[in-house]
């Protein structure tokens, strides 16, 4: 069995939950050959994580670095890429051509393995495509009066976002997208021209995210749509062509059904730990103390987590807040801030940023309550690992944590110290009740979030979509859709969203 | 980082932190709305309203739903929450009938716009300053020419030096490019070991040329001197140090002051220059060290191709021709008229004042290189069209060129007024002057957009040609006129189309 697994700045360069998910998948399955298509950075990156021996090939295709030296196509190959990369801005900025987006990407995929497309869309001709279209009345984008300079941002970063497609396509096997977006451009291409069945797997919902992060960019407003409009037919893309969508958790469905995904090319696979390596964390600490794990992050809203915990010391003077984990490269400035948050609440000495830590178990076991204050997530590890040592919990309802938590922890709105204060003084006060949750927590992680039952749910996919004799892209794919996993039949339907198109 | 790749700068940065920051808490979580009086029949108010007023940036500036949609999500909102506090079916439409209510809007460019091409006028004229003032050196060192004996009907010595000259020229126009290039791949420490090795090899073959060609020992001392100088001053000048530079010529520059005024013996002279050249030598070693030293080797192994800077090895040549051609052309042209046997004495070069006003308004063509990439990123800004940003690049180099051209020409007069018996400038000679600073300006312009083989074919083919025109017996004044206004117009034929083109300015 082959599979080609499509990654973009996670496995096997970066650290992070996506890469240990990856590193889950390839570990856990020895027999199956992996080849690895990264889309990175430069390309320079170091690997971060050891290979096993079933992982053949590692191909970068790094985003950044210096342009094709290439010159572009001249005559009537020009003339052509020029048609169709106006085809192609239509579908990216006007509803009704949407159906174009396909065809030309595909063809773009044959350019840029010939070295021809950054050359092209670098062009002085393909810019003024591009000025002349979006500035056309009947586009959204005219309103806004793109300037030259909006025009090179939004072909500079297109051109960027493009060249995962120079990236020679799998034949065979199964290509497999560890998340959305440009980690799909090769899965798609090898889905089209090959028939390999593609799946894809979100462990976050990367178009939101994408839009979060162009929000605060330094771009102007037709910069922003276009390239927010490549990211969501990318999305949409995807999502129709994928053999199989597998998201991490079934909050992400909504945005999967929402962006075009067939409900029954839908099935969630939740993340897993191995509850021998998490096993019950034994007796807690004498002080009333919680606990954090995670990278020291905005993401992870530590200021909620620290206001939070001011409140706690109001109630329980002799509480200590322990916060485990590293800073990446850059969150500084946000550690020294949260620093300061604690300094200012006079509450610096009953908070520690404890660094790294060799057993993140220990962090777990230093905490009589773990804590998880994060504004964004998928299907936290860090959470199910808590739960798995028997700890009682106290998270915030994003993503999938629902799901994860159940009933063996308390849940409270993001971005709010009082309830979360609220929750963690309940659970303080209550031995016996944090007992309950935490036994119940391990029980629930064993019943349902196993390693082996990930990694055997993917076995299981691989081996259906690679049963399926003839697989055609577009739609058709001989993959019985199995009973979904008892929880779907619980969500009401009225909250199901219809699975038409925003906006279209 | 983990997750997807960022394709904006910053995109997570420490401005993601200041936005978390600045929201309100609890934004979503309204107080109910006010229940309506019991006998009023008005609908009640609908909640999204409120709602659409407290979001009115986030809606205002969206491209899409799927944008409010996932700034609500973030906010923590959810489904139940839509259907609970807004009656809608979800969070989507929720933000589908945001999108709908709030118009858009499209801010224009903000006016705090960091254009990365803004220069540090002091440091333009500290650059000036340490390009005019090595030839301070000349006036130091003139006796070691030995004026007296001559070499090929030129004063010996000369012909070493200009040798050496051009060598050090040549090799260091491409020994700079090849660190800048480094440094433009943010390594600072592979251009300093470039540097480290470049410099000293040049000054090596410099001097070994000026042996080769031959002269007095004093001069063949200078010149190995001024190669040495030469290489110390490109480390500095690419790393970024030009105040050391002006450091170390401080002795040069005070002796040549005391120079003009009464005379020095020999002695005193070669000391004051010996001592600039160790401070500059010193200053570049201490600079490479501390580079190769403090920086961390790179983990992956990066290859430049040579073959790139032939072409700046051939501009650098090219320059140097053409300006030992505008300072010694007349010397030569004597020299080649008497057909090697001297005549009189040449005591005073006439080009002397033209030359300190060529060097020192080098610091003022930087300056303006900036200046019009600015200027031109600023056209982008505002052109809507091809045609509107080709006419305003071309107005914009038009006025570059002329600021530059009058700078120099005043330039140049103040230096003849100061300078102690120059004689009066002629037109064709500030005529020929400014036609050379003009090329030189406009080569470099093209350079900085990359067009580094065509600048050095032109200027090489005008220098090849003015130096043949020399030995053939022309006067020099109307061979630069030539030369250099054809270069000047050639480069200006290039370079307006060539920069009016969008895609060169990314």
């Amino acid at each position: 069995m082959r599979v080609t697994l499509l990654t973009e700045g996670t496995y096997p360069h970066q650290h992070g939950g996506v890469s240990v998910w990856c590193d889950q998948l390839v570990q856990g399955m020895p027999d199956v050959e992996f080849d690895v298509i990264a889309v990175t950075g430069t390309g320079h990156e170091p690997l971060a994580w050891e290979l096993p021996a079933n992982v053949r090939s590692v191909t970068t295709a790094p985003l950044w670095g210096p342009a094709a030296e290439g010159r572009p196509p001249r005559g009537k190959e020009m003339r052509r890429f020029l048609n169709a990369y106006e085809r192609f801005l239509h579908s990216i900025l006007d509803p009704v051509y949407t159906t174009h987006f396909g065809t030309e990407l595909y063809g773009f995929a044959d350019l840029a393995r010939r070295g021809l497309l950054g050359p092209a869309l670098r062009s002085e001709r393909a810019l003024r495509t591009l000025q002349q279209v979006w500035t056309r009345d009947y586009l959204p984008t005219a309103v806004s009066r793109p300037t030259l300079h909006d025009a090179l941002n939004a072909t500079d970063l297109l051109e960027h976002a493009l060249r995962p497609l120079a990236v020679e396509p799998p034949k065979d096997g199964v290509a497999h997208a560890a998340s959305g977006g440009l980690a799909t451009l090769p899965g798609l291409i090898a889905a089209q021209q090959y028939g390999v069945p593609f799946l894809l797997t979100e462990h976050g919902i990367y178009l939101r995210e994408r839009y979060l992060g162009y929000r605060t960019g330094p771009y102007r407003w037709p910069v922003k749509a276009l390239l927010l409009g490549f990211y969501r037919m990318l999305a949409e893309e995807s999502y129709r062509q994928a053999a199989l969508v597998t998201p991490g958790n079934r909050y992400n469905r909504r945005w999967e059904e929402r962006g075009g995904t067939p409900s029954s090319h839908i099935r969630t696979v939740y993340n897993g730990v191995d509850p021998a390596a998490f096993p019950p964390a034994g007796p807690e600490p004498e002080t009333p103390t919680l606990s954090w794990a995670g990278r020291v992050d905005p993401i992870k809203d530590l200021e909620t987590l620290i206001r939070a915990f001011a409140i706690v010391r109001r109630e329980i003077p002799e509480a200590r807040l322990r916060l485990f984990g590293g800073t990446p490269k850059g969150g500084e400035a946000y550690r020294d801030g949260c620093i300061a948050l604690a300094a200012e609440l006079g509450i610096a000495e009953s908070v520690a940023f404890e660094g790294r830590v060799a057993d993140i178990t220990d962090a777990y076991a230093a905490g009589n309550v773990v804590m998880l204050s994060s504004i964004s997530e998928g299907f936290p590890f860090t959470l199910i690992e808590a739960m798995s040592c028997g700890r009682a919990t106290v998270s915030t309802d994003v993503g999938g944590v629902r799901e994860a938590v159940g009933d063996t922890g308390l849940v409270v709105p993001p971005r709010e110290p009082e309830p979360m204060a609220a929750a963690a003084i309940e659970l303080l006060r209550d031995a016996e009740r944090r007992a309950r949750l935490g036994e119940g927590a391990r029980l629930r992680v064993i019943e349902q979030f196993t390693l082996r039952q990930n990694i055997d749910g993917f076995r299981g996919i691989y081996t259906e979509l690679l049963g399926t004799a003839r697989w055609m892209p577009g739609g058709v794919v001989a993959v019985a859709d199995q009973a979904p996993s008892p929880d779907w039949d619980q969500q009401p339907a009225a909250t199901r969203p219809e699975p038409s198109e925003v906006g279209a | 980082m983990s997750g997807p790749l960022r394709l904006i700068p910053g995109e997570a940065g420490p401005e993601h932190t200041m936005q978390l920051r600045t929201l309100p808490l609890k934004r979503r979580r309204p107080a109910p709305p006010e229940p309506e009086p019991e006998e009023s029949l008005h609908l009640s108010a609908d909640p999204l309203d409120e709602l659409a007023e407290r979001l009115r940036d986030v809606c205002a500036d969206a491209v899409h739903p799927y944008e409010i949609a996932a700034f609500l999500e973030s906010d923590g909102l959810s489904d139940e929450q839509a259907a609970l506090l807004y009656g809608r079916p979800d969070a989507f439409t929720v933000a589908e009938e945001l999108f709908e209510k709030v118009e858009r809007r499209y801010p224009g460019q903000s006016s705090e716009f960091a254009n990365p091409w803004r220069a540090d006028p002091w440091r333009c004229v500290v650059r000036g300053l340490v390009f005019a003032l090595p030839g301070l050196g000349y006036l130091l060192g003139a006796n070691l020419f030995a004026t007296t004996r001559m070499r090929f009907g030129l004063p010996s010595g000369m012909l070493a030096l200009s040798v050496a000259t051009l060598v050090s020229w040549g090799f260091n126009q491409a020994l700079a490019h090849r660190s800048y290039r480094w440094l433009g791949r943010l390594r600072r420490r592979e251009a300093a070991i470039c540097l480290a090795v470049g410099a000293p090899v040049g000054a090596l073959v410099a001097a070994a040329a000026a042996y080769v060609v031959g002269g007095p020992l004093g001069a063949l001392c200078f010149a190995a001197g001024q190669s040495c100088y030469l290489g110390a001053a490109t480390v500095l000048l690419v790393l970024g140090r030009e105040k050391f530079l002006l450091l170390a010529l401080a002795p040069a520059s005070v002796g040549a002051g005391v120079v003009l005024a009464v005379d020095v013996p020999q002695a005193v002279r070669t000391v004051v220059l010996l001592a600039s050249l160790a401070l500059a030598v010193g200053l570049a070693v201490r600079e490479l060290l501390v580079c190769i030293r403090g920086g961390e080797r790179e983990s992956v192994e990066l290859r430049l191709p040579v073959r790139q800077e032939v072409p700046h090895l051939l501009f650098g040549l090219a320059c140097g021709a053409l300006t030992l051609i505008a300072g010694l052309g007349g010397t030569i042209h004597q020299a080649v008229q008497t057909g090697g046997h001297p005549a009189q004495e040449t005591s005073t070069t006439p080009t002397g004042p033209a030359m300190i006003a060529l060097t020192l308004s080098l610091g003022l063509a930087e300056w303006l290189l900036f200046r019009y990439r600015a200027l031109a990123v600023a056209a982008l800004r505002t052109s809507h069209t091809s045609g509107q940003f080709s006419r305003r690049t071309g107005g914009i180099l038009l006025g570059c060129l002329f600021i530059y051209l009058t700078t120099v020409a005043a330039l140049d007069a103040a230096a003849t007024v100061l300078w102690p018996g120059a004689p009066a400038l002629g037109v064709p000679q500030l005529g020929a002057m400014l036609l050379l600073g003009g090329s030189l300006w406009l080569a470099l312009l093209l350079n900085a957009f990359g067009f580094s083989w065509s600048t050095a074919l032109v200027c090489l083919a005008a220098a090849v040609a003015e130096s043949a025109g020399l030995l053939a017996g022309a006067d020099p004044i109307v061979l630069q006129l030539i030369g250099c206004g054809a270069a000047a117009l050639v480069l200006t034929a290039l370079a307006g189309p060539a920069l009016g083109r969008t895609t060169r300015h990314r």
